[in-house]
């Protein structure tokens, strides 16, 4: 116990030392040194008048001269520290006390601080919190983004504090920032610049607000969190956005241009042709997509499609090219990735292909796929008719015509007609009638007549 | 013109138009994989030879059971060799517009395949380079023409055709019809009728291409849509009809949350209705539910004889079910019976089944971060064959370049007509690698254990470790890089 707790305590010491060791002193000691100085000006002459704002090293060594104190290394900035603020000691009027911004109310000598907008505004009367200000008083005190120096940096940009103004639920949107931009731009200019209008908006020529702000890459410092207008929110907008937009195409053209959807559309909507043709912004078409509609999520989707598909070919022409049809309709042998089949299905296949849950013909032609792959494994009556193969029915062969009249498309996998023409052919066969339901000789022979005459001699029907 | 000319033709027509371009997009697909099975073999042993075995059968002499409609022989089944193939296809997509003319564009789909492996047993078509889709469009507001190797697509399946195609539009849109006349492509695929591939059994085949020509209406009207088309074959060799069908279907959506389908297909050359469905779908909170009735009959081409051996239709119900438990939680439930109508046959010696049902319940949890795990309880009874099964996935999105996947599970398949049930288990991963807009890796590996219950070894094999792997390469113009949003069914996410 006694060494944990030695461990424990060394080891808070050296945390501590390392952590007191690296607070160093950014500022002077106003407060250590208050009995020295009886005035501000005295160090801080530029405050009054064109010399520095800080005092030179030389004015320091007087007392920290390396025998009487030990000497300090102090470099003075030079001009005012770099910021946004229009604020210049010296127009400021003179009769101001120092104090009153650069300490709290009551505070001793010396006891100052960096002055706060609070102080500000409280001797001019304002009792408002510095971001809850109106949005036309930023420039009041503050220079635009675009003419704040260099020294603020993207860093410091993006450190920007938000106003309570652009939490309001409809800032993103519906008239919010936008009516407020029109109030007062050069308040908006205190934090952005045109960049941060046009990651949205495509044509800044089109808002006035926009265009009457400069330019400066720094704006794109703070991150668009701006949520789409109301409607883009509602749970049916994926099938509603195509009326709206044909209704105000022109609000669409606020933020959207032909590619955002072409992203999702395979050919341009007619109201989108007055969008504009191309975007620079080049994460907004990716940024535009959605996801499929809401039936196409459902769990027999894969065997329902096709009636949707006929009924509105135009609506599936909207996301889809014909050729990622094909993809599943056109398969090849060479699919072993995630396909239209599910794993496993090259055994299940004799199941699904008896009872016809979907129609294998398609996207399968059956000569060519069933017949040749049945062909090769062995499975078709190659030469002739074998007994044994459906053994589960022992007397299959005389006793077939219902397994064949309701899976004639599983029998013609692996037979050939010469295999039942063998027996119902009426001329060279043994006559075994093979028609059945709705079998229709008239029309078949006025349609075709030579299959007819497969079986039957020419004249004999 | 040959039939390896035309797509040639096609093609020189569409290369220097492509090269020519200012916008075009061109999609490489490269895809491999390795795949095995053993088939059978059939043989056949004197009559003499055969002895009744444990099975109380009787069997050749190692153990095959037989089967004896003769006097003199008998037939039986035993295992083929054991087959490997590497399939592997290069698929090109290229499209290209900006050619000097409003509207004009061109787009190709070829594939080029082959078997890498010795001895070349995997299906393909019988030409190493085929044309999928090759044409010039030219759209404009009121019409449209497409000229070339296209597919003609609707509630009548796929059709290719070599030749042209075009719509008119009016009433801004709402109504399109089109005409299209040209040489037709065997159903769902790229070959003609004629073609040497379409007869592996070496069976009766047409020589001549057929003729094809048809036509398609839809209007759309507010919450009602109707769509009908109609095609017709005829023979190159003695014009008579080969195909002819009509289909009419449409969506009526009644309120944002039930909408109603239905559409059928009648097949004017033989006088029967072929597929039809009608079906309703409603969401309502967290519930999705849609229900459907429809029939099902094959139809076949009367270039063959098979129409004429009347094959019948089933008709079913079907529904699914929906609840979105939790907002990452969602659970499904499908469920359709089906009743095959009367053969008019009889069959005392074989008893054959005539109903069927399969049911489905599954659920699917999408958690943050990508990750997708969903599993899937199948229960069936059918005709023929069926097979029960659960299965499961995850997928898992690390970060927007990765996806990655795992899949399993067990499925047992009774067959109604063989003593063979099978049994497979199975077990995959899965990675894509989307190295940027343009390039995407994919590599799966899959093991298969299959075990069939038969009193003898006479048996199929799927026990094999699949190795599949693919390129994707998308070369475009600056504008026209982004993918668009897959088209692929549930099972394939």
């Amino acid at each position: 116990m006694k060494r944990a707790l030695l461990l424990g305590g060394i080891t808070l010491s050296l945390a501590g030392a390392v952590l007191f060791a690296r607070r160093i002193p950014d500022r002077f000691d106003h407060p250590k040194h208050a009995r020295l100085f009886p005035s501000c000006v005295s160090c801080h002459a530029g405050t009054t008048s064109p010399a520095a704002l800080l005092p030179p090293a030389t004015a320091c060594a007087t007392c920290h001269d390396g025998k009487e104190q030990r000497t300090v290394d102090w470099t003075p900035r030079e001009g005012p520290r770099p910021s946004n603020l229009t604020f210049d000691h010296r127009v400021h009027p003179e009769n101001t006390d120092c104090l009153s911004c650069h300490a709290d109310e009551g505070a001793a000598w010396m006891q100052v601080r960096a002055a706060t907008p609070t102080n500000c505004f409280a001797c001019h009367g304002t009792r408002t919190e510095h971001l809850a200000q109106p949005d036309s008083t930023c420039l009041t005190c503050h220079v635009t983004l675009a003419q704040a120096p260099a020294a603020i940096t993207i860093a410091r940009v993006a450190a920007f504090p938000s106003p309570p103004s652009h939490a309001a639920a409809n800032f993103g949107a519906g008239g919010g920032h936008g009516a407020l931009a029109k109030e007062g731009t050069q308040s908006c200019a205190t934090c952005h610049a045109q960049e941060f209008c046009t990651q949205c908006h495509l044509d800044p020529a089109a808002t006035p607000t926009i265009a009457a702000l400069a330019p400066d890459p720094r704006s794109l410092a703070i991150p668009v969190a701006l949520t789409g207008p109301s409607t883009h929110q509602a749970a049916d907008f994926e099938r509603a956005h195509g009326r709206q937009a044909r209704s105000s195409i022109g609000s669409c053209a606020t933020c959207h241009a032909q590619p955002n959807c072409t992203a999702c559309h395979v050919t341009l909507p007619k109201p989108a042709e007055r969008l504009a043709a191309t975007d620079p912004r080049p994460t907004w078409a990716a940024a535009g997509r959605h996801g499929p509609p809401a039936n196409h999520d459902a769990a027999d989707w894969e065997s329902r499609h096709a009636g949707l598909a006929s009924a509105r070919p135009q609506n599936c022409a909207t996301c889809h090219a014909r050729s990622e049809c094909l993809e599943c309709h056109r398969p090849d042998a060479a699919q072993g990735l995630a396909g239209y089949h599910a794993a496993g299905f090259l055994v299940s296949h004799p199941a699904q292909a008896y009872g016809r849950q979907s129609s294998c013909a398609d996207c399968h032609n059956t000569q060519s796929f069933c017949q040749d792959c049945h062909q090769q494994s062995g499975v078709v009556a190659s030469s002739r008719l074998a007994g044994g193969f459906h053994d589960a029915k022992p007397a299959f062969a005389l006793g077939h015509g219902q397994a064949a009249r309701q899976s004639l498309e599983s029998c013609v996998s692996c037979h050939a007609e010469r295999d039942c023409m063998s027996c119902h052919a009426a001329t060279r066969g043994r006559g075994f009638n093979p028609h059945g339901p709705g079998f229709n000789p008239e029309r078949l022979k006025k349609k075709n007549p030579g299959m007819c005459a497969a079986c039957h001699a020419a004249g004999s029907i | 013109m040959t039939r390896r000319a035309l797509p040639l033709a096609l093609a020189a027509l569409l290369l220097p138009g492509l090269a020519a371009a200012q916008g075009w997009q061109l999609r490489l697909d490269a895809r491999t994989q390795s795949a095995s099975y053993r088939g059978w073999q059939v043989d056949s042993i004197p009559v003499g030879d055969t002895a009744t075995g444990s099975s109380g059968l009787p069997e050749t002499p190692d153990g095959y059971i037989v089967s004896c409609t003769g006097t003199t022989m008998c037939d039986y089944w035993r295992p083929g060799a054991a087959r490997h193939g590497l399939p592997t296809t290069l698929t090109a997509d290229a499209a290209a517009w900006g050619l000097g003319v409003a509207g004009l564009s061109l787009k190709l789909r070829a594939r080029a395949g082959a078997d890498l492996a010795e001895g070349s047993p995997w299906y393909g078509p019988d030409k190493s380079v085929e044309l999928i889709e090759g044409y010039a469009d030219l759209d404009r507001a009121r019409y449209r023409v497409r000229l070339g190797r296209q597919v003609v697509d609707g509630r009548l399946g796929y059709w290719g055709i070599d030749g042209g195609r075009a719509w008119l539009r009016a009433a801004d849109g709402a109504f399109e019809a089109s005409g299209y006349a040209g040489w037709g492509l065997a159903r769902a695929s790229n070959l003609t009728v004629a073609s040497d591939a379409l007869d592996p059994l070496g069976d009766f085949q047409t020589a001549h291409r057929q003729g094809a020509f048809g036509g398609t209406a839809a209007y759309r009207a507010g919450r009602a849509s109707l769509a009908a088309q109609y095609h017709r074959e005829v023979s190159g060799a003695d014009y008579g009809v080969t195909i002819e069908r009509a289909s009419l279907g449409g969506e009526f959506v009644a309120t944002r949350h039930l909408a109603f389908t239905g559409g059928a297909i009648y097949d004017v050359a033989s006088g029967l209705w072929g597929n039809w469905d009608l079906g309703a779908s409603a969401n309502v909170g967290r519930f999705g539910v849609a229900g459907r009735v429809r029939q099902y009959r094959p139809l076949f081409d009367l270039w063959t004889i098979w129409q004429a051996f009347s094959p019948v239709p089933y008709r079913a119900v079907d529904g699914t079910l929906t609840f979105r438990a939790l907002r990452s939680l969602t659970l499904r439930a499908t469920g359709e019976s089906y009743r095959f109508a009367e053969t008019e046959t009889s069959t005392p010696l074989v008893d054959v089944e005539r109903v069927g049902w399969r049911t489905a319940f599954g659920a699917t949890w999408s958690a943050t971060s990508g990750l997708i795990v969903d599993g899937e309880l199948r229960r069936e009874f059918g005709v023929g064959a069926y097979a029960n099964s659960v299965q499961g996935s995850v997928s898992w999105t690390p970060t927007p370049r990765w996806l990655l996947r795992a899949n399993g599970g067990h499925l047992e398949r009774p067959l109604e007509y063989r003593y063979d049930v099978s049994t497979l288990d199975w077990f995959g991963v899965g990675a894509d690698w989307t190295m940027d807009q343009r390039v995407t890796f994919g590599l799966a590996v899959d093991r298969w254990d299959e075990t069939r219950d038969r009193p003898d070894a006479s048996t199929f094999g799927w026990d094999q470790t699949r190795v599949a792997a693919r390129l994707t390469w998308l070369l475009a113009s600056n504008a026209d890089q982004m993918r668009l949003p897959p088209g692929r069914p549930r099972g394939s996410r």
